[in-house]
């Protein structure tokens, strides 16, 4: 028994050297890579953004907020932080990195939805934290949610990478100096998407979806205003915008009163401006969407400049 | 808890390490714990039923071998039986017979109010009931002697490894093996964990990935075309093997592990060359049970030809009410009892065919057609085992044949679009652990990998170690997808 027992021991010791080896190479070249994945948040832990003006929130900050056309029509450095997929926890742990990591801005445009504040369970693109997994802030912030990460994901080497071979290959090559590069520009990444039909059939007999009253997760509420509490100690002026939604799904919220007014007293406790854009003639025009939620690169770059129009004058080179 | 998980890769070292360092009179204490434990951890309060059957069965085993003549014998017996076909009765298959004695009587315009059961049914329920009813036959039968240590007798029912999805064990078999004290040995040690390897890779690697094609598929039938509907049958042929014979090959490999040899459940079953081939490679503990305790009773091939057939029949029948309460697993146990008796009743013309066109002196091709058609029977049965409802299963079916229309006339004109329902990498990865899975068997047909890797220098046997556990690690799936028969 102790020969098996010593056998099996070296059997299984021998190629943690090699595995902790290879997978330290490819969490290295995926630190450095600019893939879609990646460009941000390598960006946020080598301290390269530094940006005056940050744009936080989901995909609703990712894919509507064009830091090139803040740039040029606010003399500001801007930087896009969406996050696709995620509900506010998520967005305002990235931003506390930042801020760890990086020169804390002058001003934060966050982004605004109707569900930002509710609970969310799933990591959504749970690729993203792969080569960060051994970051103590990064664990903390991923091990809240459910099922994705366990023991072997922490701590038996490569396994996180399991059934990623084009993350993988991604590694090695930026290792080796071959980084692709991603679609982003400073985190945004316009869509050139159609209109997505499967709404448009949803709605083709009627409201696509009931009503329904959008619950508030509690703790992601007492986050929100700890995030506000936090950036006006900081003299970090929070501008909360609420980009479009296509005309005709706004009515599926059916407290959507009471959640604009919760982000206008939130705002006005700290003084912070809010910029409501679900009046705005683009939400009506369905040429600018792609989906329900989303505008299309073409609605995008407008809403961009409309919001550059309207932060020029809240905000200051 | 599932072989398939991070708390099963603790447990079994801890349970296997304890088993040999505990003096052997406590053995049975420590295993038993063990499979307790190990049974809780689905649903804890499920014990209670196992408890029962365990209970029941244990004394009618005394009683039976006790009693003084054949009457008072035979009531045991069927005390015992009630016992368990009733647990069976109500846990698995009230809801059924409820569903559908509702819909008959609403057909006729009458009302069933008969609430149902509101429990899912007990993890592996079949299997250890069925082992149980094999304890009490046994004695009956004078073959078995009762087992007086309550103790072991529950391990014969409980021991984990087997304990959930078989294989289902005779008292000959197992009984004597808890009795007997086993030291560590290297080699049962080497083989087991050699097993428990593959079975893993079966099941994680092959299993369910092809789930990650199959289930989409099965899941909105109409909505896809005849080449993905055709490809998922064959992958869930693959998938079902691997999954169920993977489970097989962890169980066999961890009892091994122990010292405890436990019977084969699997011989390459789509290497069947008929459909009674394959029912002699297939879940071969539990078409081994129908045969002794169903088949032969019923009078088997030793009565009328009609009523041989009759009994064929009514055996497959009934073994696909075993797979499930629900009318997809009556058709698929009704469809393998029509090939078998059909098979039989042409077997005669069909060999006098084969050697009309000289098939008969071309063995090689005559044995490929033979294992092609086998695996194609098979396969339309296990659509209707896998669809979510029979007329999904009917719908499924009636479109196989459209594949060669659709892929000749898809191929020929507008190749581009020959629409797979998933992207092309995931069929081609399913494809690929399928040819690793037919590659193994081709050489397992010459040798089995256990003399073939004995035979090799331990730089090369390791290799292979290593090869199999990474790929698992790696490019396993892991979403804690349960066996599928478990929940029979």
């Amino acid at each position: 028994m102790k020969r098996f027992v010593l056998r099996l021991l070296l059997f299984c010791l021998l190629p943690l050297p090699l595995l902790y080896a290879f997978s330290y190479i490819v969490d290295m070249g995926l630190r450095r890579s600019n893939s879609y994945y990646y460009s941000e948040w390598n960006d946020i832990f080598h301290g390269a953004v530094n940006a005056d003006l940050v744009i936080t929130g989901s995909s609703r900050a990712y894919v509507h907020v064009s830091p090139k056309i803040l740039d040029s029509a606010l003399g500001l450095n801007t930087y896009n932080l969406g996050m696709n997929g995620t509900k506010f926890l998520m967005q305002y742990d990235r931003f506390k990195i930042y801020l760890q990591h990086n020169k804390k801005p002058r001003y934060v445009v966050q982004t605004l939805d109707f569900s930002m504040l509710a609970e969310n369970y799933e990591l959504y693109a749970y690729q993203q934290f792969l080569p960060y997994l051994s970051d103590p802030d990064i664990r903390q912030m991923t091990e809240k949610y459910k099922g994705k990460f366990g023991f072997g994901e922490y701590y038996f080497p490569m396994f996180k990478y399991n059934n990623q071979n084009a993350l993988v290959v991604e590694g090695l090559k930026s290792f080796l100096g071959h980084s692709a590069t991603g679609p982003k520009y400073k985190g945004y990444e316009g869509q050139l998407k159609p209109w997505d039909a499967a709404f448009a059939a949803a709605n083709s007999n009627g409201p696509g979806m009931s009503p329904y009253d959008q619950v508030i997760d509690s703790q992601s509420l007492t986050k929100f205003n700890e995030f506000l509490a936090l950036c006006s100690r900081e003299n970090i002026k929070v501008i909360l915008v609420f980009p479009p939604i296509y005309s005709e799904f706004i009515p599926v919220f059916r407290n959507r009163q009471a959640i604009l007014s919760l982000f206008e007293s939130a705002a006005a406790k700290y003084n912070f401006p809010f910029l409501n854009f679900l009046d705005d003639e683009l939400c009506a025009d369905k040429h600018m969407f792609y989906n329900s939620q989303h505008l299309n690169k073409t609605g995008a770059e407008i809403f961009s400049r409309k919001l550059a129009a309207k932060l020029s004058g809240i905000v200051t080179k | 808890m599932l072989f398939n998980s991070l708390p099963f890769a603790v447990f079994f070292p801890v349970v296997t390490l304890l088993c040999f360092l505990l003096p052997f009179r406590q053995r049975w204490v420590l295993l038993l714990t063990a499979s307790c434990f190990f049974y809780m951890f689905f649903k804890p309060e499920y014990i209670l039923i196992l408890g029962f059957t365990i209970v029941v069965d244990f004394f009618a085993g005394i009683l039976l071998e006790d009693a003084r003549d054949k009457v008072q014998r035979k009531k045991y017996l069927i005390m015992s039986l009630v016992a368990n076909i009733g647990v069976l009765a109500v846990f698995k298959y009230f809801n059924f017979f409820n569903a559908n004695v509702s819909a008959l009587a609403h057909h006729f315009g009458f009302n069933n109010n008969m609430p149902f059961l509101k429990m899912a049914l007990p993890i592996g329920l079949s299997f250890h009931t069925f082992q149980a009813m094999s304890y009490t036959i046994e004695v009956y039968r004078g073959k078995q002697k009762a087992e007086r240590h309550f103790g072991i007798y529950s391990l014969y029912v409980m021991f984990y490894p087997q304990l959930v999805a078989g294989p289902i064990e005779r008292p000959q078999n197992i009984l004597p093996q808890l009795h007997k004290e086993h030291f560590f040995s290297y080699d049962n040690a080497v083989t087991g964990l050699r097993l428990m390897a593959w079975g893993m890779f079966k099941k994680v690697v092959i299993a369910d990935r092809l789930a990650l094609f199959t289930d989409p598929v099965f899941n909105d039938p109409h909505h896809q075309t005849a080449t993905s509907l055709f490809f998922a049958a064959v992958f869930f042929s693959f998938q079902i093997y691997c999954d169920f014979s993977g489970y097989s090959d962890i169980a066999i490999g961890s009892a091994r592990v122990m010292g405890i040899k436990l019977m084969q459940n699997f011989n390459r079953p789509y290497n069947a060359t008929s459909i009674g081939d394959f029912w002699r490679r297939w879940h071969i503990s539990l078409s081994t049970w129908f045969k002794d305790y169903l088949y032969i009773p019923l009078g088997g091939n030793r009565v009328a030809v009609p009523r041989a057939y009759l009994n064929l029949f009514i055996v497959f029948l009934i073994s696909g009410f075993w797979h499930g309460a629900n009318w997809t697993f009556i058709i698929w146990g009704a469809l393998h009892g029509f090939y078998s008796v059909f098979g039989n009743l042409t077997a005669a013309i069909r060999a006098q065919m084969s050697k009309a066109v000289g098939l008969t002196k071309m063995v090689w091709l005559n044995t490929n057609i033979q294992r092609l058609i086998t695996f194609l029977l098979v396969t339309v049965a296990w659509v209707f085992f896998r669809a979510n409802n029979y007329k999904d299963a009917f719908y499924i079916v009636s479109r196989l044949p459209g594949v060669i229309g659709e892929s000749i006339t898809t191929l020929a004109h507008r190749p581009h679009q020959l629409k797979f329902g998933v992207p092309l990498n995931t069929l081609g990865a399913c494809l690929l652990v399928i040819a690793i899975l037919e590659l193994v068997h081709y050489t397992q047909g010459k040798a089995s990998w256990n003399t073939v890797l004995q035979r090799k220098p331990v730089y090369l046997r390791w290799l292979v170690y290593y090869g199999c556990v990474l790929a698992i690690l790696y490019f396993g799936i892991f979403e804690k997808r349960q066996f599928i028969y478990f929940q029979f």
